[in-house]
């Protein structure tokens, strides 16, 4: 991260935390960021939900209490046969026919397309259909080992892409690149965080492996990247580091949650002043599709490291 | 409620409401009534569905919480993502309304009746800007610039470092101004 990237964000806090600010006395660019902040906060701000809905909600939510999920309910045997979808179709054999003409000849389009996506890089009309193919393949991956081995293999492949789009010089395309390498990352050590594997599992010798590689493949890559993307490529050594961090903490029997996710231990190389967590993600969500929340959201204070004087950082505690 | 109790954090509230407290349920409930209700009524037209909207996040975590695992994550970052997935199920129910990320509704009246005119028309293009953002930009002004979330707290939600989101603000911020520049020249 850069420093004028600290600096909106320290100043939008002081705005936001009453301190005046004046917007001539900063960089010009700066200036305009804070006002466009302010006419954004001015112009969209939703108004607090009101006294009687507060009061009616919390009254109902006081009088449940929290119940096991239903279990499905059994279905009778005699509905489970002769009565679906299939049986109906397989009682007028020319719409079996039709529908499985659709279904082969809708397969054979989806397939060449999934095909033809393989080799689309990040700003590729295509490059979609590729992630969508990867994630649809890892939600349904359920062995752990499996899920670690698709994340180390996606974020190599994010990897490539930066490094192919670099070959090509296609810097528009290189931010998006950046973000989904971090990305990648972010998913292979929190799925590690999460993990119940034991040490020496093949899966983790794999990734610490991975790990290992990718981060003298960043250091090499950081002195010949553009200025530009050096915060991103900072960040993904940071990630990558915090990976082996849990895996070592996985192999000495500790519980890789005690790290601070998206945080190396201070070791004095090289950080990347992520000033705070990231998040595992691992709060199993039992409403549908509840993806978990993030990592903790660490002290509520203090400036970005490194860069003391500025306001402090957020409001103090936000659950107030 | 002692002072200690209204201190307690996330983890000893869920835990004490996991053990049959309703009353540490309801603490967890004022502590982030407004964060949800106001996050959602950024994302829906009416007071009334971000009402019906909110009171279905807060009940379908009230019954989760059963099988909820407390890991250190703060509790509002959990009912960001029910809300997120309560928004998709209304947006899939309500076809002819917006698209999650298409809905950018003015503030509550509109624009405070006491700036200018042209200031108002300022705010419209705003507004109006932020439409043509992509999502994940749109999510993080509106979490850190319009609800004034603190940055640990936005980056929680989002499931990001603190220093990403940052990176993501300023990028989005850039992004929006473009867009003002372009409906201004546009208008012209």
């Amino acid at each position: 991260m850069t420093k004028i990237e600290s600096q909106l964000d320290r100043w939008l806090t002081a705005l936001q935390t009453g301190e005046k600010v004046d917007p001539a006395a900063l960089p010009p660019e700066l200036g305009d960021l804070l006002v466009l902040a302010e006419q954004a906060e001015r112009g969209l701000r939703p108004e607090a939900p009101s006294e009687r809905f507060r009061r009616e909600l919390q009254a109902r939510l006081l009088s449940k209490r929290p119940r096991p999920r239903p279990q499905p309910m059994p279905v009778p045997e005699s509905k489970v046969r002769g009565q679906g979808f299939l049986a109906g179709l397989f009682r007028r054999p020319a719409l079996a026919l039709a529908s499985l003409l659709l279904a082969l000849a809708m397969i054979a389009s989806s397939a060449g397309v999934v095909y033809a996506a393989e080799g689309s890089l990040p700003g590729d009309s295509l490059y979609p259909v590729k992630v969508g193919v990867e994630q649809a393949r890892l939600h349904l991956t359920f062995s752990e080992a499996w899920r670690l081995e698709l994340l180390r293999h996606y974020a190599e492949r994010r990897q490539n892409e930066v490094e192919r789009l670099q070959a090509l010089n296609r810097t528009q395309d290189l931010d998006q690149a950046y973000d989904g390498y971090i990305v990648a990352l972010a998913d292979l050590v929190n799925e590690l965080e999460a993990s119940d594997l034991e040490a020496g599992n093949p899966a983790l010798v794999e990734v610490d492996r991975a790990l290992a590689q990718n981060i003298e493949r960043l250091q090499s890559l950081i002195p010949r990247a553009p200025q530009q993307a050096v915060p991103a490529l900072m960040q993904a050594l940071d990630k990558s580091r915090h990976g082996l961090e849990v895996l070592q903490s996985l192999e000495s029997g500790q519980s890789p949650s005690d790290l601070a996710p998206g945080r190396v231990k201070k070791t004095g190389t090289g950080g990347v002043g992520q000033d705070g967590p990231g998040g595992p993600k691992g709060t199993p969500g039992p409403p549908p599709g509840a993806g978990p929340p993030g990592g903790p959201p660490g002290p509520q204070g203090g400036p970005p490291i490194g860069q003391g004087g500025g306001p402090p950082e957020g409001k103090g505690n936000p659950n107030k | 409620m002692s002072e200690t109790e209204h201190n307690l954090k996330d983890a000893e509230l869920v835990r004490r409401a996991q053990g049959g407290r309703v009353d540490a349920f309801g603490r967890l409930y004022e502590r982030y009534l407004d964060q949800i209700y106001r996050y959602i009524r950024s994302r829906v037209g009416q007071d009334k569905d971000a009402e019906d909207l909110t009171e279905t996040v807060f009940i379908r975590s009230l019954e989760s919480l059963a099988t909820y695992q407390e890991r250190g994550h703060p509790y509002s970052a959990f009912l960001y993502q029910v809300a997120r997935n309560v928004l998709v199920d209304h947006y899939r129910s309500n076809v002819e309304e917006q698209a999650l990320e298409d809905a950018a509704p003015l503030a509550d009246g509109g624009p405070e009746p006491e700036v200018s005119i042209e200031q108002q028309q300022e705010l419209l293009l705003v507004q109006r800007a932020m439409t043509r953002l992509p999502g994940d930009y749109q999510e993080v002004i509106r979490l850190r610039v319009v609800l004034s979330l603190p940055t640990a707290t936005a980056a929680a939600w989002l499931d990001r470092s603190e220093g990403a989101l940052r990176v993501l603000l300023y990028r989005a911020l850039k992004a929006l101004r473009r867009e003002v520049e372009r409906l201004h020249q546009e208008g012209d």
